[in-house]
């Protein structure tokens, strides 16, 4: 049992959505993966069952997450009745302020620890869940689609963002996504859920060189939309 | 013949689009006095003209004169201080009752089933029909006034506090287990927050509920207190000293309104909202 996230053969069915048939994944420490998939085809749930959040699931299989696991969903969800900062350092005490301004510095929010979360913008928001998730120095982060609420510019700062602060802090990753370049740009490793199963995982090993880096990624691009193009088992 | 030059010039020169405005302009801190000032100047009038009998209302300034005399024999502050004291005294007891069983009521589901059942039984008897019973109960002493007063004061608390409690969002009891909050926290920052709307709203009812319920209880039975002060009045025809509780009643309602208006401004000033 190696690894810092470890999923063996589970399954999950709910009653209206989202179901898991035997999935295996293992992430390494510090190992950064996508998870692919269209709608309705799990990744929401396998994240969940990751988190921890599916209390009223029904299935069977072996989770295993490290201690230290963070998790960033689609929308920032800050507690409104709270400022900044104190979303951030969220049942961590105040001792943890000093961690906490330093981290909301590292997201490029200095000196905004004091605004209600109403007055940011909705990337600020997202940014300050990204910090809220990274001041518990998280061995694994969980992240459920967190940037699909935002528009293309802000995507891609938070694309550099995200790199950054994943070689600065190097938690192991899973990302959930249905954007293909998202994936290619940002993952060590991409796999894909098909109805409950994983049918794909491809490592993206990009090389520096921006030539050699292009050719690479439009190869895995084009394994990946072949995957994706086949009709469903 | 072309008249579409003619059509060119006579197109008029497009105006700035300026959107209807639906909420509502920010409101001044002192608006709510320009209700009760109209009121006070239409009385006024009636009273100067002679429109109104002295027997039957008084003028305003009787009021004052009244209340002035009162206040110089010693007599207004004394009631006042006795009627503030239980309507304080039931204020308290009836929130913290309200508060609690809302949240056993809003947190666990056998209690739920239990404290949610019985309150909604309850709702259906009016607190005055009550009045009998608990007199049978407590006595005629402070114990039954203060206990009618809270009990008057409890249901809307516990309504509203209770139903700002279950709209508390689901994503944020998640954002909890993730953070793995532990219970104590998970209670002090998001579920009474998140209830604290619903609770002041509660304690504005609760506030007005408080003088009702002292009005008739002070007229019940006592030997104190503004209602008792009325009760007098009214046994030698004092229509003077009956309108200065009036007032005094009035003022008290509207003073409570407006400092729980006042905390909530300052407790929720993390709500963008429509009407601040």
């Amino acid at each position: 049992m190696n690894g810092t996230a470890h999923v063996r053969d589970l399954v999950r069915r709910y009653t209206l959505k989202g179901v898991l048939n035997g999935v295996d994944l293992d992430v390494a420490p510090g190992e950064f993966v996508a998870l692919l998939g269209r709608s309705g085809s799990g990744k929401s749930t396998l994240l969940r069952a990751l988190a921890g959040l599916d209390h009223e699931a029904e299935g069977s299989g072996e989770v295993h997450v490290p201690e230290r696991t963070s998790v960033i969903f689609q929308d920032a969800r800050l507690l409104p009745w709270l400022s900044v900062l104190d979303n951030v350092i969220l049942g961590l005490g105040r001792s943890m302020r000093e961690r906490g301004l330093a981290t909301l510095a590292e997201v490029g929010l200095a000196r905004r620890e004091d605004a209600w979360p109403h007055e940011l913008s909705g990337g600020e928001q997202q940014r300050v869940a990204l910090a809220r998730a990274l001041v518990r120095e998280p061995e694994l982060l969980l992240a459920d689609e967190p940037f699909g609420a935002l528009d293309a510019l802000t995507r891609t700062r938070m694309h550099a963002l995200l790199r950054r602060l994943s070689e600065v802090h190097d938690p192991a990753i899973l990302l959930v996504t249905h954007d293909i370049d998202e994936a290619i740009l940002l993952a060590d490793r991409i796999v894909m859920l098909e109805d409950g199963k994983l049918v794909l995982d491809l490592p993206v090993r990009l090389p520096s060189a921006p030539e050699e880096r292009n050719k690479r990624a439009a190869s895995v691009r084009e394994q990946l939309l072949e995957r994706l193009s086949q009709p469903a088992l | 013949m072309n008249a579409q030059p003619d059509i060119a010039l006579a197109r008029p020169t497009p105006e700035p689009v300026t959107l209807r405005r639906l909420g509502i302009e920010a409101s001044s801190r002192w608006g709510l006095l320009l209700g009760p000032a109209l009121l006070l100047l239409y009385w006024s009038v009636l009273s100067v003209t002679g429109f109104l009998d002295p027997r039957i209302l008084p003028a305003p300034w009787t009021a004052v004169s009244t209340g002035i005399d009162l206040i110089r024999e010693g007599r207004l502050q004394e009631n006042l201080a006795v009627s503030a004291e239980r309507a304080l005294a039931g204020l308290f007891f009836g929130s913290i009752a309200g508060v609690a069983l809302a949240l056993i009521s809003g947190l666990s589901v056998l209690g739920g089933y239990v404290v949610d059942g019985l309150v909604q039984l309850k709702r259906g008897i009016p607190i005055l029909a009550l009045i009998p019973f608990m007199i049978l109960w407590f006595g005629i002493g402070e114990t039954m006034k203060v206990t009618v007063i809270a009990t008057a004061v409890f249901f809307p608390i516990y309504i509203q506090t209770h139903t700002a409690l279950s709209a508390i969002d689901v994503r944020y009891v998640e954002l909890a287990e993730t953070l793995r909050l532990s219970r104590w926290k998970f209670l002090s920052r998001i579920v009474l927050p998140g209830a604290l709307p619903g609770f002041l709203t509660g304690l504005r009812f609760g506030a007005t509920a408080a003088w009702l319920a002292l009005v008739v209880v002070e007229q019940l039975n006592a030997t104190s207190g503004i209602g008792y002060m009325v009760t007098l009045a009214r046994n030698y025809a004092q229509t003077d000293v009956m309108l200065v509780g009036l007032v005094v009643y009035a003022i008290l309602g509207f003073g409570s309104d407006a400092l729980v208006r006042q905390i909530e401004r300052r407790a929720l000033r993390w709500r963008r909202t429509l009407g601040r």
